[in-house]
């Protein structure tokens, strides 16, 4: 690159201001001493998050979006990985099929999930709404995400490593522990984290399938109706984005790792 | 699952019956969470809420209330809807204009940063990518609400322009309406379609660039005969990947539409929980689905996706 | 690098220089091609002959010097304004056309009527046989169908030069001579000016008029397939094309005959070379396998003389192969033998002593 300031460079920056500005403005409020979002700023405080931290029910939606995830993150993975294996390793009649439905919450737009579900449970089934319901929808919009991550990885080692480990004289779930599992760690550590932030920022499936115990986003949403919670809002919202960061370049950074470590 | 790994081929039968054995805490998770509760869904579109009871007979009562006719055809924006209950087809036609408006402008606005990632960032790459990823990954709810953040009355334009002394009282025009949706909508998903459209600008091989300048094309010619081409599988999934979810969004209206940019998720979103009446938001739902799915069925049809695909793969 | 002038010179680099970074990819070459020859570029790979090949379609600049096409300096030319095209390693066929869309690609932008036109893409469809794969998908062909395209794609163009990089290299053995056959003959009709790279030197020793040798971004020898063969400038060259057998010595005389002391081989006696070379000069003599032959009888000693022991030898049909150890001489001596009756097969055995001689005109004498 001879030139390093061409109009392209100029746009990508642009972009990124774009794509950044609007968000970076809740941490910015947070942080001023007023309890609208507007301009001139006033001044510094830490008031809002004290006040954050203070509030009862708001800890006990993060306690609910905590366990969710978590509960979710594992559960997600710890499916994904059999069907990753399944889709990489095995040339099987339906795979595509198969693939192809776990792949729709990526694109059918989860309202369309949220009331099937909630007419299933409530309708039919007669359940009562909980955060087990929310848990569940988030299994099933978090898998796609589980087994992309997954499969790339899986797809990124060689395969006759296994063979080989096969010749060696190992079993199958001695590979699968000695070989296969060792290699996929940094994709398995990946899908967590990413299958962690979907269940704990994902809001309209919660909305509709959450009992009286709301998770994190569905308080969040309670609160924007106010005008007078909107610091706490701010401060909230700031902690959110700045968990959620630390956790996507983490996993992202696992997960380049991961596929990057393939042979030349 | 012990003896659930491959055994040399998969050709093998026991190695089919371990590989089917590996599918299916996920064909379970299909049947559960996909298949029931979208035979439920249409079931449900069948019946009829009355009051807090429902009427398990058969009916096309729902799907009737959708498109059932009126003597006099109610006017909007200068089209007439000739229908009793006007309201799901203006909604749905808007979320179907307002959804294409966000797919053109997320096409237009994601293709230049795409082909930026592609052919001029030669350092960086992943630091690059990882910068445009981190807003995907972050709250939908979040970077929604920060626009009504910044298009409020009260919000930051506002105070902004206000304290610089460009204008003297609050624009009112900034928030609550479409554009304010589609504004929002479009800087919510754009960093979703950068990346399917950037594999495909990275996959051409840098070699067909050389012949077609070799051939005697400029660098715009090239671009458009070549480069645009080869990008395009990639250029339509991402409009798909865009369109589709945004025609059923529901939390971008509440939040920035105001009572002028509601969408039809809304209008399903208060058919269940606020009207009670599931059995025609089950029928609306189904409604918008297919026209979604018919809509971008013809629009892969329209561009020859299929003939596109083989032909770059 | 000597160039002697040419009546009809097409191209003429002169000290042409390509650095990324630190490395000097293309070191200072001049020289010139003349109009219609198949001239090669050949070395190992990393010698720069691809580098130059891509300044001369302008698809790379160089740091420093000058490449004169035509007579018209192309400093400053873009690609796609040169009178060049190039069949690329990797064909570049384009994925998302056909084969008559990929093959008039380079004909759009002249805005020819459509019969002219579609003339000329059937007479460059022609021309590489690929009548009736017009509407052929890019995906739908076999690397032979590709390396046809893409010949007929800058071939219809009509170039003033057509750059060939390694097109062969894709290609089975078997397609590959077909194809350089083809390639030959293709060019003779034609008559355009191929500038051809490669590694292989069979290739370019049955392809071209006249090959350059390179090295580490250095022409080392620019001749015939003859000249280099016979005889070749610097050991480098020599090693290069075909094998051959090195005696380290010293120069003792030298008259219309150079005598070479080399050690305990005796003296080495060869023709004089147009080499500058004085008294006390290190040197080396060297002969290719085929220029031995075996003495029969008694052992004998004397100039272009030497004794050794067989450590393999290798039955080739209509020739055999000898690997000879000789004393003071670092690696076996390579010889060649044809079966023409006085030799017979299989007459040596492993571990015998042998004598090989050669007549002083079969030696050449190198510098370095």
């Amino acid at each position: 690159m001879r030139k390093i300031f061409t109009p392209l460079t100029l746009y990508a920056i642009l972009f990124t201001v774009f794509l950044y500005g609007p968000v970076l403005l809740m941490p910015l409020f947070s942080f001023n001493d007023n309890t609208f979002a507007v301009f001139p700023l006033k001044g510094f405080t830490l008031k809002h998050y004290a006040s954050m931290a203070a509030n009862g029910s708001m800890l006990g939606a993060l306690w609910n979006s905590l366990v969710v995830a978590t509960i979710v993150a594992v559960i997600a993975t710890a499916v994904g990985l059999p069907t990753a294996i399944a889709l990489t390793r095995y040339r099987l009649r339906g795979g595509g099929a198969i693939a192809a439905a776990l792949m729709l919450p990526l694109v059918v737009p989860s309202i369309i999930f949220a009331v099937a579900l909630l007419v299933i449970l409530v309708r039919i089934l007669n359940v009562e709404l909980s955060l087990l319901t929310v848990g569940a929808s988030h299994v099933f919009i978090c898998l796609p995400f589980a087994i992309m991550v997954l499969m790339s990885r899986l797809e990124g080692f060689d395969k006759s490593l296994e063979e080989a480990s096969r010749d060696l004289g190992e079993d199958g779930w001695g590979t699968f522990r000695r070989v296969t599992l060792p290699l996929a760690w940094p994709a398995v550590i990946s899908s967590l984290l990413m299958c962690f932030i979907i269940s704990f920022d994902e809001f309209v499936m919660a909305f509709f399938l959450s009992g009286t115990d709301p998770t994190l986003p569905v308080f969040l949403f309670g609160q924007l109706r106010f005008p007078n919670k909107l610091p706490g809002v701010l401060a909230l919202g700031s902690l959110i984005l700045l968990v959620s960061t630390i956790l996507v370049v983490a996993a992202e950074l696992l997960r380049r790792r991961g596929v990057q470590e393939k042979p030349a | 699952m012990p003896d659930a790994m491959p055994r040399q081929t998969a050709a093998g039968f026991s190695g089919l019956a371990a590989g089917y054995a590996l599918l299916s805490p996920a064909m379970l998770i299909i049947v559960a969470m996909l298949v029931a509760p979208m035979l439920a869904l249409v079931t449900l579109s069948f019946w009829t809420q009355n009051g807090f009871e429902l009427d398990t007979s058969f009916t096309l009562a729902n799907y009737w209330a959708l498109i059932e006719p009126a003597d006099e055809p109610t006017m909007w924006m200068g089209i007439p809807f000739p229908f009793k209950n006007p309201v799901y087809a203006i909604l749905m036609l808007k979320s179907l204009v307002m959804s294409l408006a966000v797919t053109a402008a997320v096409i237009l606005i994601a293709y230049p940063m795409a082909y930026f990632l592609a052919f001029r960032v030669t350092r960086y790459k992943a630091l690059w990518i990882i910068i445009i990823t981190i807003p995907f990954w972050t709250s939908y709810l979040l970077r929604v609400f920060s626009w009504k953040i910044m298009l409020g009355f009260n919000g930051v334009i506002n105070s902004g322009l206000m304290s610089l002394g460009i204008i003297s009282e609050p624009l009112s025009f900034l928030l609550y309406n479409p554009p304010a949706v589609v504004i929002t909508l479009t800087h919510a998903w754009v960093t979703f379609a950068v990346l399917p459209i950037y594999v495909s600008l990275e996959k051409i091989d840098r070699s067909l660039l050389e012949a077609a300048t070799d051939l005697g094309d400029s660098k715009w010619q090239r671009f458009r005969r070549v480069t645009l081409p080869l990008s395009l599988p990639g250029t339509i999934s991402a409009a798909l990947l865009v369109f589709i979810p945004t025609v059923g969004d529901y939390v971008t209206p509440t939040l920035v539409g105001g009572p002028g940019g509601t969408m039809i998720g809304n209008s399903i979103q208060s058919l269940f929980l606020k009207q009670d009446n599931s059995p025609r938001g089950a029928a609306l739902s189904i409604v918008m689905m297919a026209i979604v799915a018919l809509l971008s069925l013809l629009f892969m049809w329209a561009v020859g996706y299929r003939k596109i695909r083989a032909r770059s793969a | 690098m000597m160039t002697e002038p040419m009546a009809d010179t097409i191209i003429s680099l002169k000290d042409v220089r390509r650095d990324f970074g630190p490395v000097a990819a293309v070191d200072g070459v001049s020289f010139d091609i003349a109009r219609g020859e198949f001239f090669s570029m050949l070395g190992p790979s990393g010698c720069g002959k691809t580098t130059l090949l891509r300044m001369l379609a302008g698809l790379d600049q160089p740091t420093a010097g000058s490449i004169l096409l035509d007579g018209q300096p192309m400093a400053g030319v873009p690609a796609n304004l040169r009178p060049t095209n190039m069949v690329f390693q990797s064909y570049a066929i384009f994925p998302h056309l056909n084969v008559v869309e990929n093959v008039s690609y380079g004909l759009k932008r002249l805005k020819l009527a459509r019969a002219e036109e579609k003339a000329r893409v059937d007479q460059a469809l022609a021309l590489v046989k690929l009548e009736g794969y017009e509407q052929r998908g890019a995906h739908q062909l076999s690397g032979g169908q590709r390396q046809r395209v893409a010949l007929a794609r800058a071939l219809v163009c009509r170039p003033k030069v057509l750059l060939l990089d390694e097109p062969l290299g894709a290609l089975d053995k078997k397609l590959r001579e077909e194809m350089q056959v083809e390639l030959r003959s293709l060019q003779r009709s034609v008559g355009i000016t191929f500038v051809f790279v490669t590694h292989d030197q069979e290739e370019a020793l049955t392809l071209s008029d006249r090959i350059a040798v390179m090295a580490r971004g250095k022409v080392l020898q620019i001749d015939t397939a003859t000249g280099l063969y016979e005889r070749p400038y610097c050991r480098e060259v020599a090693e290069f094309i075909g094998t051959m057998n090195l005696f380290a010595g010293r120069v003792t005389k030298i008259g219309h005959e150079i005598s070479v002391d080399a050690g305990s081989i005796g003296t080495l006696r060869a023709p004089a070379s147009e080499a500058r070379i004085s008294v006390g000069d290190a040197v080396h003599v060297a002969v290719r396998p085929e220029k031995l032959s075996v003495l029969t009888g008694k052992a004998r000693t004397g100039t272009n003389v030497v004794t050794g022991k067989l450590v393999a030898s290798t039955y080739l049909g209509d020739r055999s192969r000898y690997l000879v150890q000789v004393p003071g001489v670092p690696a076996p001596v390579s010889v060649s033998l044809q079966h023409d009756g006085q030799h017979a097969a299989g007459v040596a055995l492993p571990g015998s002593k042998i004598n090989l001689a050669w007549p002083a005109s079969a030696g050449i004498v190198l510098t370095a």
